[in-house]
């Protein structure tokens, strides 16, 4: 059922803004609109300015949240997907105090953060030192010394090219005032110090230039290469320690995580809050807003709004305004909505499919599986989910009660069928213990395809014949009536009148009715045009559309063949698995291959059941009538991520 | 033992039947390869961006392997209903170019429509890109696609399950 919209249009002192829109906001069941949608907007436009929505710093403030919950996420307890989200009340969610907290426990968290990034940095700068004075690690002399009162000191490192042979040469042959000692050498460089008089410097280096050395900066070292590594050794393992202890102390703030989560709310319903402001009008001294409310949140709406002292209108909606869609069924139908939604929700004065399509996703899901131990694994696993995580309103929970459904359905047809994971019964009783065991069932998809084949497509008819239905009461609620009989009625006729021609009992019955629905049509489908030949034309022409009836039936033969494949891959994987024989290794290869088997084969054929029963909806069933493109129905509150906002009355 | 010659062989039904067999398996396996590795080309280009999708995207994957699962289908059933499992298989020439000609819809239709479902789900893995939520409208082009291989499917299996009504 479509839920009818009212339109809301509120005109308030400012004074009173701030306090309408919290109780709005608490209220979850008004969709504010732009005031272009006010109904006489072109006459306020002048005089009003549009709010603005002070966003910015609240999406900074959100984003370091954001980053300091995912910085405790790895220490959270019961984390994850499933979580269970707390509890609030609204007034809980604007509490200052709370929020500084929330703030606190973030800025500590984010420092922290921040600290043990510092340390991990510092560690690694050392371990890089580390690596550039390993070389020089057996030289005892203070790195900080470059020169003494006549002499210079020059560390060098020179390539693997260098022919030190030809350097100690060239030095000797230019000066006897130097010195050269090989510290190490590596098959990439060779270290080097040179020791010389200063008097000769020009000449050292001019010899030293001629080979291909670089000067390692000590200049931030004191002390000796190998006090220097220990040293930053030191370093290294006390800034992994103080990292380790920051971790720690992240690990504590993580147990604190739900108040950074709260924080993290609390600013998206201050964005929430802000970002709707772009939507209503404003003057000095009043402001105006607009928008939609279902017809049963009227009296919610109006005691709010009756405390204050504005001034608002509820109206019906009028002819080329879009009210939002909501949709409101049963409990049973409820989860079915989620299929509807998928393809799009219906035109604001279309018609609600979810009803009529329930029962038939059900059966159809139902025999496409096909087996009791599957749909029992399903019924199950969906049963326990429900009950166990408590899911909140959404896809999950409405996944899930399907899943129950559905899952009961496939029991059912499973013993009609005659399939319990295939034919585990019949196939183990056979070929280890040498025994025929027939499985009870009503219907043999193997032996006999025809029948369920025959079945498949009269519960394919029924189901585009309610398509067709829906489309001629569609047309009697917009007064086309007579329309709908004609453009459909006759069809039925026609329709129905074929198939009987096929038994002998009922020939006779059914040439008459295919007659008369064939002439019927003939007749009617011509009549928009002007032209007695054209009537004639067209009339014939609209014969030809029963091949796409008959392809719409045909199309239901998928019934049986995914069906079928499911339970032959069911008793491929028994068969295959029953092969090693009778004995320890083929138990538990036995147990290895239906478990892996079973758990692959109820992926793939549940998502072929899923996927298409779903096409038959979609494209069959829905292009028989469905009008689809209506907008959902977004009412303005608080979009918060881990809590939820309970529905009771504040005090 | 009489000699065979190799035409006594080739039209030997057994030979037939398993050619069949074969064919169904092996197009059929060749068209889901195709289509799953297109739709996994894409998907691993948008869990780069974006490792969240995973499962999404591999839902949409999964869809174009059924075709392989269908032709092998078919192999298991040839087998089942010719005796090749037990051993003691022995058909006629007509009953091994019934059997052939009986596994040829499933294995054409899985070659052809596996690919291309791979090229639709591949299309779709961009809607799940830039639109998350709209994963399921993705999957049901892919089926569209599919409609044609289980057709395929369903005449071939019930071909094959007549085989003993064929002399």
């Amino acid at each position: 059922m479509i839920l009818k919209m009212q339109k809301l249009t509120l005109i308030g002192f400012l004074a009173e803004k701030e306090a309408i829109l919290q109780d709005l906001m608490k209220k979850k069941c008004v969709q504010i609109e732009g005031p272009e949608n006010i109904r006489d907007y072109d006459s306020i436009a002048q005089m009003t300015v549009a709010g603005v929505a002070q966003t910015y710093e609240l999406e900074q403030e959100l984003a370091q949240f954001t980053s300091a919950i995912r910085a405790v996420s790895p220490y959270e307890e019961n984390g994850g997907m499933f979580a269970k989200k707390d509890v609030a009340d609204f007034s809980a969610m604007l509490d200052k105090s709370l929020y500084k907290e929330a703030v606190q426990l973030r800025d500590e968290v984010n420092g922290i953060v921040k600290q043990i990034a510092e340390q991990k940095n510092a560690g690694a700068r050392a371990q890089l030192q580390i690596a550039a004075l390993e070389p020089w690690k057996d030289l005892d002399l203070d790195l900080s010394v470059t020169q003494t009162r006549s002499c210079s000191v020059l560390y060098l490192t020179a390539g693997a090219d260098v022919n030190l042979e030809e350097l100690q040469k060239q030095l000797e042959e230019a000066t006897p005032l130097c010195y050269l000692h090989k510290v190490s050498s590596s098959a990439e460089a060779s270290c080097l110090i040179l020791i010389y008089h200063k008097q000769v410097h020009d000449a050292v280096m001019g010899v030293v230039k001629g080979f291909n050395t670089n000067r390692p900066d000590f200049a931030s070292f004191k002390g000796s290469a190998a006090e220097n590594i220990s040293s930053l050794k030191n370093k290294m393992e006390a800034c992994s320690k103080e990292a380790q202890r920051l971790t720690e102390q992240l690990k504590v703030a993580a147990k604190s995580s739900k108040l950074l989560k709260t924080g993290f709310d609390m600013v998206t319903l201050q964005i929430d809050d802000q970002k709707v402001r772009e939507n209503i009008f404003q003057t000095q001294s009043v402001f105006a807003l607009t928008g939609w409310i279902t017809e049963n949140d009227a009296n919610k709406v109006k005691k709010v709004l009756d405390k204050y002292s504005c001034y608002y209108t509820l109206e019906q909606p009028q002819e080329g305004e879009d009210p939002p869609v909501k949709l409101k069924n049963s409990k049973f139908v409820k989860p079915y909505e989620l299929i509807t939604e998928m393809y799009s929700l219906p035109t604001p004065d279309g018609i609600d499919p979810t009803p009529m399509l329930t029962p038939f996703f059900i059966v159809f899901f139902g025999m496409m599986l096909a087996d009791a131990g599957y749909g029992l694994v399903i019924f199950l696993l969906c049963l326990i989910g429900l009950k166990k995580l408590k899911p909140d309103e959404g896809f999950l929970k409405s996944a899930m009660q399907i899943g129950v459904s559905c899952g009961l359905s496939t029991i059912f047809w499973g013993i009609i069928y005659g399939g319990y994971f295939g034919n585990l019964v019949t196939q183990v009783a056979e070929s280890w213990f040498g025994k025929t065991v027939t499985v009870p069932l009503v219907l043999d998809p193997l032996n006999d395809p025809m029948s369920v084949m025959i079945l498949s497509f009269v519960l394919g008819a029924i189901h585009l014949f309610t398509g067709m239905g829906i489309k001629i009461y569609m047309m009697a609620k917009r007064g086309h009536l007579l329309d709908g009989l004609m453009d459909i009625g006759l069809w039925y006729v026609l329709l129905v009148g074929l198939p009987m021609l096929a038994l002998p009992a009922t020939a006779g019955v059914g040439k008459v009715l295919s007659i008369v629905g064939a002439a019927g049509l003939i007749l009617t489908q011509g009549r928009h045009e002007k032209n007695i030949f054209m009537k004639l034309i067209k009339g014939v022409m609209s014969l030809y559309d029963i091949t796409s009836y008959l392809s719409d039936v045909l199309s239901y033969a998928r019934i049986l063949a995914l069906g079928l494949a499911g339970g032959v891959i069911a008793n491929v994987i028994n068969i295959m698995g029953t092969m090693p024989g009778f004995n320890i290794i083929g138990i538990i290869a036995f147990v290895l291959i239906f478990l892996g088997g079973s758990a692959f084969n109820l992926a793939i054929s549940g998502l072929g059941a899923y996927v298409h029963t779903s096409r038959l909806q979609y494209v069959e069933f829905f292009g028989k009538f469905y009008e689809a493109g209506g907008k959902p129905f977004k009412p303005f509150k608080a979009n918060t991520k881990y809590t939820l906002i309970s529905d009771k009355e504040d005090k | 033992m009489e000699a065979t010659t190799f035409s006594q062989f080739f039209f030997s039904g057994n030979f037939l039947a398993v050619l069949g067999a074969a064919l169904a398996v092996g197009l059929g396996g060749i068209g889901s390869a195709k289509g799953v590795g297109i739709a996994g080309e894409a998907a691993a280009g948008l869990i780069a961006e974006d490792p969240d999708k995973f499962g999404q995207t591999l839902i949409l994957q999964a869809l174009p392997g059924t075709q392989g699962i269908y032709g092998f289908l078919v192999g298991i059933m040839v087998m089942l209903n010719c005796g090749f499992l037990g051993g003691s298989a022995a058909l006629t020439s007509s009953q091994g170019l019934y059997v052939l000609a009986a596994c040829l819809p499933c294995a054409l239709t899985g070659l052809v429509s596996g690919i291309h479902q791979g090229r639709v789900s591949a299309a779709g893995i961009n809607v799940v890109a830039k639109r998350p939520n709209e994963v399921s409208k993705a999957m049901i082009y892919a089926a569209m696609v599919e409609t044609y291989a289980i057709l395929g499917l369903l005449i071939s299996v019930l071909l094959v399950i007549n085989v003993g009504n064929v002399a």
